[in-house]
């Protein structure tokens, strides 16, 4: 179903060719502007509603976002900058928007191995039984991570950005990115040991 | 990364690595194909890490939910509102799609940029239409949205255009554009003296009306000088080449300005075409070293700096384009740059310089104004 929306889109967009989707753009061609938001739209809705739990807010910040990369849009460098630009711009506006109704602890708080074990045997033991078992281990140790560490991890493999770009969208150092990614390694690596000698226990057990 | 034994997490954290796991390159794979053979040891934790790497990104697409195209939409109906609203504003108080009115708008505005202050179009009044006739066919159907720049100010002031072409306008001159540069070529108006800077577009040829010669490049730097009260107009080319017109000839053969050759009066670096409007004559000289010094003195930095501190390199472009360069935080300045600076306009220049020492540069009335962390000297 959400497929079908991509293709949809797809068959839409006017610009194939990004070279001269950003031509137009900068032009002031307000479809290719239509076409970068599009493309960029559901990310930065999914970032900002894990930033902020009120999500009116983050729908306002952003359209200001958007209207802002239009008027700066002749200062922009190229496809890949507008979208580290605009999840920069987003994090920053909702911080100063709204500081208490963020969820981001300020604090890079302690590894909470507890936590990650807090599921079910019994739920373990049903999603053991389907194909993607490690994932949903995976996925719920990665919920349960501080939200510092998740959202570096968030913005490392699905937002596919720098640890460069990174530091500067969460406004921390070079270091804390790899500091905030190598604990969120180490308490995944802790969740994913835990759960399989459990499972070998229990298997070998029946 | 230099060490060896490496863990798992070690080459996950790397960015270098991610992005090659994710979407190789020639560049990427070179070089992990070359840290595998130096490091064959390593190869069992690549093949971990690269793995990792794939789980997480599944699992990472997963976590961040579906999308809501409703919500989605609703927020691009609020930003197009906003802007086409914002757009309005500024040049026209009349609702959109009147593109006819546009083109209008700019035929007047065209001449009226060449005949203000100019009693000499009254003694030859036959010209006029010619003007109006040409940028008749430069309208496109999207309305343009006619800038002036003024320099009222002593000093030179810097414009940049949407396509990064970079200007410097001298004083009491005047610089007419359309914002977006739209259509098949880029074209400006221009009434006393600037330096162009022009961005490469072989496809776009940047056109300057200035009194009555018309100056058309694909991308190259010279200066034009056409005060409306001087008898001759002068342009001085530094780099690349450029073709020189008098408008009456663009009146006759139009297509010399969309062709993608260089027609018409041809001129190399450090030559100079001096267009007498007393009697129409075109003629090519070599830059006299006193009465053209401002536009000999634009010297397109185009060094290849290695390591070379940013101070340094800003200060060559004070020098080269007589604009001064202000640092907000002195630190900026330590940065140490290498880069290829001989190709681009000044504007892609000082987009180069600051993306790589992660700092950012403004025009704030007639200086150019560089912000940033800076680093440690």
């Amino acid at each position: 179903m959400l497929n079908d929306w991509y293709y949809f889109l797809a068959n839409l967009s006017t610009y194939h060719n990004e070279s001269v989707l950003w031509d137009a753009f900068r032009q002031g061609d307000i479809e290719a502007f239509e076409q970068i938001y599009r493309t960029h739209s559901s990310a930065l809705l999914g970032y900002g509603k894990r930033l902020s739990t009120d999500h009116d807010l983050v729908k306002d910040a952003i359209q200001d976002v958007f209207i802002e990369i239009w008027k700066r849009r002749e200062n922009l460098r190229d496809l890949h900058t507008i979208k580290f630009y605009l999840f920069r711009v987003l994090r920053n506006r909702l911080t100063n928007l709204q500081q208490k109704a963020l969820t981001v602890s300020t604090e890079e708080a302690p590894i909470d191995e507890e936590l990650l074990l807090t599921p079910s045997i019994e739920l373990i033991l049903t999603e053991e039984e389907t194909l993607t078992d490690q994932q949903h281990r995976l996925q719920r140790a990665i919920e349960a991570l501080p939200n510092r560490q998740r959202e570096a991890i968030m913005l490392a493999f699905f937002h596919n950005f720098s640890n460069d770009e990174i530091a500067r969208i969460m406004g921390i150092n070079h270091q804390s990115v790899i500091n905030n990614l190598n604990r969120a390694f180490a308490a995944l690596r802790v969740s994913l040991t835990d759960f399989s000698l459990i499972l070998c226990m229990l298997l070998n057990y029946f | 990364m230099k060490e060896k034994n490496y863990r798992r997490e070690d080459f996950v954290a790397d960015s270098y690595f991610r992005q090659w796991v994710k979407s190789p390159d020639e560049a990427s794979s070179k070089y992990w194909q070359l840290f595998l053979d130096q490091h064959p040891e390593q190869g069992e934790t690549v093949r971990q890490a690269t793995d990792l790497v794939h789980k997480l990104s599944e699992v990472t697409t997963r976590l961040a939910g579906t999308a809501n195209p409703a919500e989605e939409d609703a927020i691009w109906q609020a930003i197009h509102q906003q802007i086409v609203q914002n757009q309005e504003e500024p040049h026209s108080p009349e609702p959109v799609a009147r593109p006819v009115w546009g083109r209008f708008r700019w035929v007047a505005a065209a001449s009226v940029a060449v005949v203000a202050g100019l009693s000499w179009w009254l003694l030859y009044p036959d010209t006029a239409p010619s003007q109006q006739t040409l940028t008749h066919q430069s309208a496109t159907s999207t309305p343009p949205q006619l800038v002036e720049k003024v320099n009222t100010t002593q000093q030179p002031v810097f414009v940049v255009l949407t396509d990064g072409s970079s200007v410097i306008l001298q004083k009491n001159s005047r610089l007419t554009y359309d914002k977006t540069l739209s259509g098949n070529r880029r074209e400006v108006t221009l009434d006393g003296e600037a330096y162009f800077d022009v961005a490469k577009d072989s496809h776009k040829p940047f056109i300057v009306y200035a009194n009555d010669l018309v100056t058309k490049v694909l991308g190259t730097s010279f200066n034009v000088r056409a005060y409306s009260g001087a008898k001759d107009v002068v342009v001085t080319v530094r780099s690349g080449r450029v073709s020189v017109f008098p408008q009456a000839d663009i009146t006759r053969a139009p297509e010399q300005l969309t062709s993608d050759k260089l027609t018409g009066m041809v001129l190399s670096p450090n030559e100079q075409a001096v267009y007498s409007r007393t009697d129409a004559r075109l003629v090519q000289t070599k830059p006299n070293e006193t009465s053209d010094a401002k536009a000999l003195a634009f010297q397109p930095v185009n060094a290849d700096y290695q390591a070379v501190p940013v101070r340094e390199v800003f200060k060559d472009i004070e020098r080269s384009y007589g604009l001064p360069v202000v640092f907000s935080n002195q630190a900026v300045g330590n940065c140490r740059l290498t880069a290829d600076l001989r190709e681009g306009t000044l504007a892609q220049k000082l987009d180069i310089i600051c993306a790589t020492v992660e700092a950012n540069w403004d025009i704030q009335a007639t200086q150019i104004v560089v912000s940033g962390r800076g680093c440690h000297p």
